[in-house]
């Protein structure tokens, strides 16, 4: 199908280990899958090293990138993810940032963020919606330098940044 | 204190209570009487597991009550019995590798033909009433009325007498204890379930999707896997269980009637409420409680037999409503 | 006094219109049916039939406040019907003398062991999902056929117990004649319990319609939000299974009157009164009281003429050896029927026809 899903509460299987979430994740086993594999668990070395271990146990930061490396193991054009930095400590958002702007490599990403600074550091284009409706949309770039537009919508004033 | 003490280890403790109230009648039972009604117990539990487990699996991981199992563990029974009318020189016969065969391909053949049964079932009417409780009580009740009816229409309205394999008729001696062997056979059985069933869902990836769904069906969906198949698969396996249940209840028995579902089923649901939802493990421990405890009882107070699993029915929901293995639902 | 408001004056104009609505014409004509079928149909089995009829839409009706407006399925209705029947029959028959006395006093039992039982069960089963209050409900009746026939000391075991009515329900009593009808007891009996019937089942409308009636409803539609509005669903969820429960016993125990004779296949069985009550309650309608009068009417005529369509059936086809032995089996039928009815008809007769009347009057703005 090519869509990766990341929901909002990571949807991860927490009586599995980490080895059966990935497993459970990838829908196709053959020899390309488990070159993906090796590249995901590469960018993302805890999860290698809790490979057998139940995903319950795993802190909030690991649990996002279990999350994020189960819907990208598969051959995904397009990556949905849902509120990913919410919950986690500013270290870690970095860390996210980072790995989204990897995978940005190889596949679009549709992130909804209500973090304002995560959703800029990683975006490219921007839509703003408001009461289900889109209400505006255009180049990252240029939101971060409209003062209005982010204080009227996102209610972020020059001081906070 | 007490609460959070027995919060943490309350199914640890729950287990270690039930040991001890098993051993009690050995204080008012001859040791040898306790351990032929430990081996009746056991056998029981191990028929009940096989038609609780499939309850559990189906109602952990696709939400839906099957009210129709116990009619699918008569149609288990009354296919064997027809086999075994059909191939009765076999059934007979005084050697263990007939008996065995004729067992066997009552098994495939029970097994089978229930499980095609849940698979209509499924596709045809309980598929309608996916995320409504009440109506999937009431539609599965329908279900059991139509499918023993059709018992009666196919095979007759009365009680039949169901033949014993000639070798697995009769007792064992070990030890000067008088040990009824086909008694030892379903719990062998049970056990061989158990363990396959386990095998498959830890070591196999369909084992692996099972258990990721029971705990988020919605997710498993998301990633892509057809889940409505999986239902469809789980629900005929979960059939098929019923009716190996059903085959090996009626040669313990020596008998079908159409309306032998009924207690059993009575029974399923109390394992699964004791052993919780979606839990195999659980079903398997709860199954033996019951049918130890309804061993024991019927010895000591008979009358009490049919209300003591109730009665433990309702202490666990009073205690721990999610069973003592809840799968994380 | 003060200018009526004009939502008073809406109250009263809609109270003054209810009164001249189709449905209420028909409720009466209906009501004034049942008052004359003996004289009109003075043969036995029709007599019977109404009565059943009567009965067995009150008992519905009762099932309908746990399963239609509160959301609840139990299927150990037709436990307090029996029990209902057993206490009148225990204290007119095995354990005393038929009397008006005894006979108040059995169903002022029926009614304290109805409350005290419900109340038990809704406090023990509440705490867990509809299924498990479900499955329970049917192991508590299932427990309580089996008492009622192993404890046969007690209860009168298989064979049930026969019992004699008092005074004018006495099937010997008779009051002369009026208008070509013999008045005898059974007669008696009958406006009897018609006017019992139509007690309870006014109590019962009466109860939906209150404001306790629709914190049901609201229960029953969104639990959750209920609770976040501070109802506190358990205490209403116990009031109206108690309320069910207990009018079930009281038809119970007019069923004893009735048929004076109970057992515990006939008035406790699951598959003999539980199944019909899910039966006329789905047919005629969940969450509408007046669903159990026609779901009642339906099953009971049917089931009445069952073997003359059985017969007709193998008039016209002698040889369909396998048509006959399924129409034979009619319980077979039911089933289907009761799955059919689930699947494309969930609303029933009554909602279906509300439904439809609901969306005629919107078109009409």
């Amino acid at each position: 199908m090519g869509i990766g899903f990341v929901p909002e509460n990571m949807g991860i299987f927490a009586e599995l280990t980490v080895e059966e979430n990935m497993r459970v994740a990838m829908l196709v086993e053959d020899e390309t899958t488990d070159q993906r594999l090796e590249r995901t668990l590469d960018m993302f070395a805890d999860l290698r090293k809790f490979w057998k271990a139940k995903a319950g146990n795993l802190s909030g930061g690991q649990k996002q990138m279990l999350a994020i490396a189960r819907a990208i193991v598969n051959e995904t054009s397009l990556l949905l993810i849902d509120e990913p930095s919410k919950g986690l400590a500013p270290i870690l958002v970095d860390a996210l940032i980072e790995t989204i702007n990897q995978i940005k490599e190889h596949s679009v990403v549709v992130l909804v963020e209500q973090n304002f600074f995560m959703a800029s550091s990683v975006g490219d284009y921007y839509y703003i919606l408001d009461d289900g409706m889109v209400v505006h949309s255009g180049l990252m770039d240029k939101l971060v330098l409209d003062e209005e537009l982010k204080s009227k919508y996102l209610g972020i004033s020059k001081a906070e940044e | 204190m007490a609460e959070a003490m027995f919060r943490r280890w309350g199914r640890e403790l729950t287990i270690a209570g039930a040991i001890v109230l098993f051993l009690l009648p050995l204080i008012g039972i001859p040791g040898k009487t306790y351990l032929t009604l430990t081996i009746a117990g056991l056998a029981m539990g191990m028929l009940v597991f096989l038609v609780a487990s499939g309850v559990s699996i189906i109602f952990g991981l696709m939400d839906v009550l099957n009210f129709a199992h116990g009619a699918l563990f008569a149609w288990g029974a009354y296919v064997g019995f027809t086999v075994f009318k059909h191939l009765m020189k076999w059934v007979e016969a005084d050697s263990v590798l007939q008996n065995l065969a004729v067992f066997f391909l009552a098994i495939v053949a029970a097994m089978v033909v229930v499980a095609l049964l849940g698979i209509v079932l499924e596709r045809v009417i309980v598929r309608r009433v996916y995320g409504s409780h009440l109506f999937q009580i009431l539609i599965t009740f329908g279900a059991t009325i139509v499918l023993v009816e059709l018992i009666r229409v196919f095979w007759g309205p009365n009680d039949e007498v169901m033949t014993v394999p000639l070798t697995f008729y009769g007792n064992w001696d070990i030890f000067d204890i008088i040990v009824d062997r086909y008694r030892v056979i379903c719990i062998v059985i049970g056990l061989i379930v158990y363990g396959v069933i386990q095998l498959i869902l830890k070591k196999t990836k369909l084992g692996m999707i099972v258990r990721a769904g029971v705990e988020d069906r919605e997710m498993v969906q998301a990633m892509g896997h057809n889940i409505f198949l999986l239902f469809t698969g789980v629900f005929a396996v979960g059939a098929g269980l019923a009716a190996l249940g059903g085959l090996a209840m009626s040669i313990f028995s020596l008998q079908v009637y159409p309306d032998m579902g009924g207690t059993y089923l009575l029974f399923a649901f109390i394992v699964v409420i004791i052993g919780g939802l979606g839990s195999v493990t659980g079903s398997l421990v709860g199954a033996l409680i019951v049918g130890l405890a309804y061993n024991y009882v019927a010895y000591l107070v008979p009358w009490a037999a049919a209300g003591v699993n109730i009665m433990i029915m309702i202490i666990i929901l009073l205690i721990r409503p999610t069973g003592l293995f809840p799968a994380g639902k | 006094m003060a200018e009526p408001t004009p939502v008073q004056i809406f109250h009263t104009e809609e109270k003054r219109m209810q009164y001249r609505s189709g449905s209420f014409f028909l409720r009466v004509g209906l009501l004034v049916l049942f008052l004359v079928v003996p004289f009109l149909f003075p043969s036995f089995k029709t007599v019977d039939l109404a009565m059943q009829i009567i009965m067995f839409a009150t008992l519905v009706a009762s099932f309908d406040i746990l399963l239609g407006y509160t959301g609840i399925l139990s299927f150990g209705h037709g436990m307090f019907f029996g029990i209902g029947a057993y206490c009148v029959a225990f204290l007119i028959g095995k354990y005393g003398m038929p009397s008006y006395f005894n006979l108040a006093l059995g169903f002022i039992t029926a009614a304290v062991v109805a409350y005290a039982l419900a109340l038990l069960i809704s406090f023990l089963s509440l705490r867990v999902k509809a299924i498990f209050f479900a499955m329970i409900t049917l192991a508590i009746a299932e427990l309580a056929i089996v008492l009622a026939t192993k404890l046969s000391g007690f209860s009168g075991g298989e064979d049930g117990i026969s019992i004699f009515m008092p005074g004018i329900f006495a099937v010997s009593f008779t009051l002369g004649d009026l208008m070509g009808l013999e008045i005898t007891g059974r007669v008696v009996t009958y406006y009897f319990i018609l006017l019992f019937c139509l007690g309870l089942f006014l109590a019962m409308l009466r109860f939906t319609h209150s404001p306790l009636g629709r914190v049901l409803q609201a229960i029953r539609d969104n639990t959750q939000r209920a609770e976040a509005l501070g109802y506190k669903t358990f205490l209403f969820q116990a009031i109206s299974i108690t309320f069910g429960c207990v009018v079930a016993s009281i038809v119970g125990g007019l069923y004893a009157m009735w048929v004076a004779y109970v057992n515990p296949e006939s008035c406790l069985g699951v598959l003999t009164i539980m199944l019909d009550v899910l039966l006329m309650v789905i047919i005629g309608g969940m969450g509408t009281l007046y669903g159990g009068i026609v779901g009642a009417a339906f099953l009971k005529i049917s089931q009445t003429f069952l073997p003359d369509l059985q017969n007709l059936a193998k008039g016209l086809l002698p040889h369909a050896e396998f048509l006959h032995n399924i129409l034979e089996r009619w319980l077979l039928l039911f089933g289907i029927l009761f799955i059919l009815v689930v699947v494309f008809f969930p609303k029933g007769v009554i909602g279906s026809v509300r439904d439809y009347m609901a969306g005629r009057n919107r078109v009409r703005g």
